[in-house]
């Protein structure tokens, strides 16, 4: 009973796939179009929420003095000059140096003229070997960037953190002089050394610089975009960045004078971070972006004030870079970028414009494309109204690599048509989350390539009962047309069919259904009469012992004896007995049909458009989906199959029992 | 089937050429007829040939997987065939009752289980969620050098698919056990036996399952001639080293040779496996020794 009603069900399912399933057949829609909640799975996506982790920003303010004041972000950085006065025997001044600025992550001294050392993070470094009566020389200074990590700015549940990449990039020249003609033999060890609490200094980068062979200054420009460190920090809360110079001078005659540049030192610290907060990856729920919850970092304001009253317009860009991991296969496929801005006016600011453009690019595999512009949100301000916080969202549809870096740009651009007008703003921006998230995937998620799994569920029901059905029909009706025959004439003929009865019976079924399957073209009928070719030997068997017995009652002997052709007693007389036998064999062969047609279907060798439930565990099985807990993908496919072969086999020993009572225990 | 090793071999960048080269060495070039005459006479002097996509002998090919086949298919046909018949006996032995129905139930429900997908499923359950067993392959990778660590190794990567072949095959031994006994605890002569007073336990032991072995043992013999072919779908599923995986590659890669030596090694072992089906049977059930 339980059995039939398994059946019905999934025939049902099979009928009305095309209405149930919005989808045409091999090409699935990605999403349902009603709430979610409704739903019992809605298996996700696999959605991921990227704290803001790393604001850039810089200004070129074309004729507007900017101060970008950046809270938040979570590393205070103290600037400290050490130099060591174990100088033995020379004495070093140091010039220029002194970062004023406090800033956080990104440190830029852009712009300063290298050979003065002006500007902010410039230094000249000179040493003069005043005492020639030494041998050797050596002796060694640092700078020192302290960066200490602000807990607090993050928000609770922050679990691990580490700085997971440092990078750096600085000029540096080097001039190494003597006040002798003679051959100088001094030079500098300059490294760039990453300490933590955790361990011994990191280091990034180390290069000695010597003396040339000639008389004379030596001079060596290193201008190097960046170099990284890729983190094996632990957890640390304070760091140092250190800029290491040893000199050394070998030659006691020698009085050699070194003097450094080192200038636009930038040094940016991307972390990583783990929250407590469950992983929404791949789970089967959808979390929703909960504000409050990211707030801390990712909080700006910039200040601008039109100090010369001939430009036309200032704009400060600033963008949000964060990696992307994308632990499935199947690729993200919108981020929303979310954040709290407000404009404060500080003096009447006449017709001046801001608009804020959100730009988006995904850098991956070495190649940056731009994959969305918005359109500019343009305040034309009424400069009198007071400000208020209001909410701006950014959503980027498009496609994302799996891995790579995706960089959000605000570009904040003022224009000031008439330069009269100086006005003075402030602009903040507040609570910056980027969320990305994965498709919705239906009912029961999704597969490797986004394949809706419910909608190959129902299409894979009307594969299901299309190839059992019509192989369990072409098998039962082999297996009693040879059992007919067999058992009907006898003799040769008998002995021909029945060892080739045995022959099926014996070869290893799958082995056959795969050498055959693979020399055919893998169309579904081909696949049908293939499992066909191996089911009908059990009906055959029983056909023939039936009709045996039956033809030596004396009522076939008594039709014959009036004349009737084998024909004629085969169809009206023996048939009639055995055909309830076919009833029970028709139904079991379909649950075995069922079962061969998934094994063939998963070793990959039906058409790839005949969506079938076996199919569907090959792609489960090829992507892997069983390693990495993709649970949805494997299990409901085989669930079906499971149910429906116990149905139908349920279903078959039920007519059995009730068709044939007697024969049936006693054969 | 379409193409030959030939056109597998070479790949992409398909040169007719050296096609042409390989089809000589193969001696695929021949007519059918002459290739055919060729394979009789080789199976005739046990000359399996080479692999074209290995390019060693045959025998070699399949020796290095038949131990790993035969351990998987033994020890899953060793489960099997112990389950299947506890499994019988007991539901035999409360027989109509909710536990009967039950098991003969469940035991259903793993007959129409596809194997591959419990595969996957113990798979996800016990090397997945918890990493109690390694997912996939025959042994560690690398294979420990330490004989006794070796066999831990493939002991322990035995476990998962020993018992999915298991567990999907067990069905028709306990079926078969449990109709039989049924049958025979019908029969006059248990009933004789009853009234004799003997032990239920020696009934069901010494008098009925002497008779309800005999179908089981061509079932087993049955089940031992398969024991050469693997599981194709087990093996694929945890990338056993075995036989079964070897057919279907060899198909996929046109590799016809194995895929002859498989089927003749099979063909004969199926034989011989019937053959001695016979003669147990002969031993066990006098009514039909052979004179």
């Amino acid at each position: 009973m339980v059995g039939l009603i398994i059946i019905l069900f999934f025939l049902t399912i099979a009928l009305f796939a095309p209405l149930i399933a919005p989808w045409p057949s091999p090409g699935f829609a990605p999403a349902l179009a009603f709430p979610t909640w409704l739903l019992p799975f809605h298996s996700t996506g696999f959605q991921s929420i990227h704290p803001v982790e790393n604001w850039h920003f810089n200004n070129d303010a074309n004729g507007w003095r900017s101060n970008a004041s950046v809270e938040g972000i979570g590393y205070t950085v103290v600037n400290n000059s050490h130099f060591n006065d174990n100088a033995d025997g020379w004495v070093f001044s140091a010039v220029g140096g002194g970062v004023s600025i406090t800033d956080a992550f990104y440190r830029s001294t852009a712009g300063s003229d290298l050979v003065d050392g002006s500007g902010p993070g410039c230094y000249t470094i000179q040493y003069y070997d005043l005492r020639d009566d030494l041998d050797y020389g050596r002796t060694d200074a640092y700078f020192d960037y302290n960066f200490t990590f602000d807990a607090d700015r993050y928000p609770p549940g922050l679990a691990s953190f580490y700085p997971s990449r440092v990078s750096v990039s600085y000029s540096i020249i080097f001039i190494i002089e003597n006040n002798y003609v003679i051959l100088p033999a001094a030079n500098v060890i300059f490294s760039l050394e990453m300490i933590n609490s955790s361990g011994p200094p990191i280091e990034i980068f180390s290069s000695t610089y010597q003396t040339s062979g000639t008389f004379g200054w030596f001079a060596r420009t290193k201008n190097m975009p960046s170099e990284d460190i890729i983190s094996t920090f632990t957890t640390t809360q304070n760091m140092t960045l250190r800029f290491h110079f040893v000199f050394q001078n070998y030659n006691a005659e020698n009085t050699p004078y070194m003097r450094i540049h080192l200038d636009d030192i930038q040094c940016s610290i991307e972390n990583s971070y783990t929250y407590t907060t469950t992983n929404p990856q791949m789970e089967g729920q959808h979390t929703t972006q909960d504000g409050s919850s990211l707030t801390g970092p990712g909080s700006f304001r910039f200040y601008y004030t039109d100090t010369d009253n001939s430009s036309y317009y200032v704009s400060s860009s600033g963008w949000i870079q964060t990696d992307i991991t994308w632990d499935y296969y199947d690729r993200p496929k919108t981020a929303y970028l979310r954040y709290n801005y407000k404009i404060e006016n500080l003096t009447a600011w006449g017709d001046a414009q801001i608009h804020i453009i959100q730009e988006c690019y995904v850098e991956a595999n070495g190649w940056t494309e731009e994959i969305l512009r918005s359109d500019a949100i343009t305040e034309n301000r009424d400069w009198t109204s007071s400000p208020e916080w209001a909410w701006n969202d950014f959503m980027i549809t498009n496609t994302f690599e799996r891995r790579g870096t995706l960089w959000i740009r605000l570009r904040i651009l003022i224009t000031d048509p008439t330069p009269e007008d100086t006005p003075s703003l402030i602009i903040f921006l507040d609570d910056c989350t980027l969320e990305i998230v994965g498709n919705y995937h239906g009912f029961l998620g999704a597969g490797q390539s986004g394949e809706d799994i419910w909608a190959q569920l129902l299409w894979g029901a009307q594969n299901a009962f299309r190839v059992a059905i019509i192989a369990a029909l072409i098998a039962t009706i082999s297996g009693l047309v040879v059992g007919l025959i067999a058992g009907y004439y006898g003799g040769i003929i008998d002995e021909i069919l029945s060892r080739l009865t045995d022959f099926f019976l014996i070869i290893p079924g799958l082995a056959l259904m795969i050498v055959l399957a693979a020399i055919l073209q893998p169309r579904w009928w081909n696949i049908v009469w293939i499992i066909a070719l191996i089911g009908w030997t059990s009906t055959a068997r029983i056909v023939r012992s039936k009709v045996i017995t039956e033809k030596q009652r004396a009522y076939v002997d008594a039709a014959r004896a009036i004349g009737a052709s084998d024909f004629y007693i085969i169809s009206k007389h023996i048939l009639p007995i055995v055909i309830p036998i076919l009833f029970a064999q028709f139904i079991l062969a379909a649950a075995g049909a069922l079962l061969a047609e998934a094994g063939l279907a998963f070793l990959g060798l039906t058409h790839p458009l005949d969506v079938s439930w076996g199919r569907m565990l090959m792609q489960a099985f090829q992507s892997g989906a069983s390693y990495i807990g993709a649970w949805w993908y494997v299990f409901f496919p085989g669930l079906c199959i499971l149910f429906l072969a116990l149905a139908f086999t349920l279903v078959g020993y039920a007519i059995d029992e009730v068709l044939n009572p007697p024969d049936h225990v006693q054969s | 089937m379409p193409g030959d090793a030939s056109s597998i071999l070479i790949g992409d960048y398909f040169d007719p050429l050296r096609a042409e080269q390989l089809r000589m060495l193969w001696g695929l070039d021949q007519p059918l007829f002459v290739q055919f005459i060729q394979y009789i006479i080789n199976m005739f002097t046990f000359n399996y040939g080479y692999s074209f996509v290995e390019s060693r002998p045959v025998i070699e090919t399949i020796a290095a997987r038949l131990p790993n086949t035969l351990l998987l298919t033994g020890t899953a046909a060793a489960i099997t065939i112990i389950l299947g018949i506890v499994a019988g006996i007991a539901a035999a032995t409360r027989r109509g009752s909710t536990a009967d129905k039950g098991m003969v139930t469940t035991t259903l429900a793993f007959y129409s289980t596809p194997s591959f997908w419990l595969g996957m499923i113990f798979i996800l359950l016990f090397a997945t969620y918890l990493p109690l067993f390694p997912k996939r392959g025959t042994v560690h990778s690398p294979a420990p050098e330490d004989p006794l660590l070796f066999a831990l190794s493939v002991a322990h990567h035995l476990m998962l698919p020993a018992f999915t072949l298991a567990l999907v095959s067990f069905g028709a031994y306990m079926l078969v056990t449990r109709n039989t006994l049924v049958e025979v605890m019908s029969e006059d002569y248990i009933l004789t036996a009853r009234a004799k007073g003997v032990n239920e336990n020696a009934i069901l032991y010494k008098h009925a399952m002497r008779n309800a072995i005999l179908p089981l043992v061509s079932m087993i013999a049955l089940t031992f001639g398969f024991l050469i072919t693997g599981a194709t779908l087990t093996e694929t599923v945890f990338d056993w080293y075995g036989v079964g995986r070897l057919i279907f590659d060899s198909i996929q890669a046109r590799d016809y040779p194995v895929l002859q030596a498989i089927f003749f090694i099979l063909a004969i072992a199926v034989i011989i496996a019937n053959f001695i089906a016979d003669l147990l049977y002969g031993y066990l059930d006098p009514r039909v020794r052979f004179d």
